[in-house]
């Protein structure tokens, strides 16, 4: 049973992948995005860890894909279509085949080497109460660090971006 | 491979499907029937109070009391021609528009309106519904976009930003009732609750939780996004027929949701002296929380968008954390056994 | 039900009477961009906090301590959003 939940979320993720790469509006590749990480949040859920996957949903799906979806309708000055993309030349063809042969070689040969044991392992589920008291007690120093991380990188990125507009209503060149 | 199930046992596997508690519930009580009928009713209750409090009578001629009206209007509805503006995206719309109600109707499973009357109880109930609601935003955008103009863009952006700003004191706001009772499942929450409610030790989480909760809903004082006098309907402008009717009940079985999330969380749910069943009480405390709600439409002003956002990010916010220096008050007081089941 | 045919007023957006005029979609609100980002950062925090939040009871009141300095931290960033949103000429 689990299998066929896991060969349907396999193809909700790479078929929504692949239908935000081939989609002709930014838009519809947000969409597209969106659902693939709907999927990745049912993989979560099939690996025991319910909380991640519901985080996984109201952040990525939830925070991360609205703000493109915000940067899409706010800052592109077109009304968002994709230009035309030129088609490969030969020698970009077969760069994209031997690429393809080569990665599907890889993926074969761990698949076929690696011993792996016919049976699955005991899914070892742990409390979120246990994950709280070693995040507070062994992993505080690192929250620590991922606090000042997170700060400095908004404060930067916010800085970034309120500098580019700053020079372009200026008026001067750049 | 094993081989092909007979029809016989596809029948009785049916049967067996349609006659489970599950499926029962899914359809009837607490599920499907219940939420569109609650929804329907909140739509004409709504119309009824807030002409009472704005001195009319509110629908009077589609059966007693125009309780039917809502019936009406979804006839109505459904046989108007949905006109969609020639360079909005049609498909885009009616997707967005079916996914709201699915939205909307999502987290009813994880709610229980009785002793284990409850559709899937998840040990992670409470943060399901919140990624559920967290979900709105980015399709209100959509449709707000998708529409191609400019009353309905603007209004999806101020939708947007006012559920963004509003959903951090959310959750931190419940953040208390997760620390008395060391579960984030919704039956084990109300269940904690057999002594005290949880509207008192959490009083500031509650009013926190109340406000946020009708930012959410888009209600007055927060609705900007729909702004009446500014922006005809907001983000839902251009959908009419079936899209609209889909939209307007989302909306409506959303605040049935909020309520009844509310109730769960600290209104005590189910409980209530034996007079009357568990479910019943649930369904009177939820309907109760909608009428304040209602109510406070008819009674408050509109705030200014610069002062909602900041609100919520500054005062809002600071209340929820002061909720939280309370419960922990409250448990090195040594009172959190109260709420321990 | 009844001839449905394209018609060019009809299919136009609704603008309380007038023709609509200019691109529907510009740059309004482009100044609540800080709020935004916020979210995304407070929608992680809260998935540590709530894992606090559950093992409360459990814990020896010294070690909540870091865990509110990193609240504390995050103040500073939330702080320059509020400041940068209130600027609408920079956006």
């Amino acid at each position: 049973m689990p299998d066929v939940a896991f060969v349907a979320l396999s193809v909700l993720i790479i078929g929504s992948a692949i239908f935000a790469l081939e989609a002709k509006e930014l838009i519809y590749g947000a969409v597209g995005l969106a659902f693939s990480l709907i999927g990745v949040a049912g993989l979560f859920i099939l690996l025991g860890a319910e909380y991640v996957a519901m985080f996984q949903v109201s952040v990525y799906v939830g925070a991360v894909v609205v703000l493109i979806l915000f940067t899409i309708m706010l800052v592109r000055r077109e009304s968002g279509r994709i230009v035309e993309e030129e088609e490969p030349g030969r020698l970009g063809r077969m760069g994209a085949f031997v690429a393809g042969l080569v990665a599907l070689a890889v993926a074969g040969a761990m698949i076929l080497l690696v011993p792996v044991s016919p049976e699955a392992p005991e899914l070892h589920r742990v409390l979120l109460r246990d994950i709280g008291v070693s995040l507070a007690s062994s992993y505080s120093v690192a929250l620590v660090i991922l606090g000042l991380l997170i700060g400095a990188t908004v404060i930067g990125g916010l800085t970034l971006a309120k500098i580019d507009r700053e020079k372009r209503t200026d008026g001067t060149a750049q | 491979m094993p081989a092909l199930p007979t029809l016989q046992e596809i029948v009785s596997l049916a049967v067996r499907i349609i006659t489970s508690r599950t499926f029962l519930e899914i359809v009837f009580f607490p599920g499907l029937l219940n939420v569109t009928l609650s929804a329907a009713l909140l739509t004409w209750l709504e119309r009824k109070v807030i002409a009472r409090v704005q001195l009319r009578i509110g629908p009077l001629y589609a059966g007693i009391w125009g309780i039917l009206q809502p019936i009406a209007d979804g006839v109505k509805l459904m046989f108007k021609e949905m006109i969609f503006p020639e360079l909005a995206d049609a498909k885009l719309l009616m997707l967005c528009a079916l996914s709201l109600m699915l939205l909307a109707i999502a987290p009813v499973v994880a709610i229980p309106f009785g002793e284990g009357l409850v559709i899937a109880d998840m040990d992670i109930g409470l943060i399901y519904v919140f990624a559920a609601l967290s979900l709105f935003p980015s399709v209100i955008l959509l449709i707000g976009w998708g529409s191609n103009s400019k009353y309905s863009f603007l209004g999806g952006l101020r939708s947007l930003f006012q559920q963004v700003s509003y959903e951090i004191p959310m959750w931190l706001s419940v953040l208390g009732i997760v620390m008395l009772t060391g579960t984030l499942n919704l039956s084990e929450i109300v269940k904690a609750q057999q002594n005290v409610w949880f509207v008192v030790p959490q009083a500031v989480g509650f009013a926190v939780f109340f406000t946020a909760g009708l930012a959410e809903l888009e209600r007055i004082p927060f609705d900007l996004p729909e702004a009446e006098t500014e922006l005809v309907m907001g983000w839902m402008t251009e959908l009419s027929g079936i899209a609209f009717m889909l939209g307007f009940l989302a909306m409506y079985t959303k605040l049935y949701l909020m309520s009844a999330l509310i109730t769960a969380l600290f209104l005590g749910g189910w409980l209530g002296p034996s007079i009357l069943p568990g479910p019943v009480w649930f369904l009177l405390k939820t309907f109760l929380v909608c009428t304040v709600m209602i109510v406070i439409r008819g009674a408050f002003p509109r705030v200014r968008v610069d002062l909602l956002l900041k609100a919520g990010w500054t005062r809002l916010l600071l209340l929820a954390i002061a909720n939280i220096f309370v419960t922990v008050v409250l448990i090195l007081l040594g009172l959190g056994w109260v709420w321990r089941v | 039900m009844g001839a449905k045919g394209r018609d060019p007023i009809r299919d136009a957006p609704f603008e309380s009477g007038q023709t609509h005029l200019g691109e529907a979609r510009q740059r309004y609100m482009m100044q609540y961009y800080p709020y935004l980002i916020m979210f995304v950062v407070f929608d992680v925090v809260a998935m540590f906090l709530f894992t606090w939040g559950l093992a409360f009871i459990a814990l020896p009141l010294s070690q909540d301590f870091l865990f509110l300095v990193f609240l504390v931290i995050l103040v500073a960033p939330l702080g320059y959003a509020l400041y940068l949103s209130g600027k609408t000429e920079i956006w």
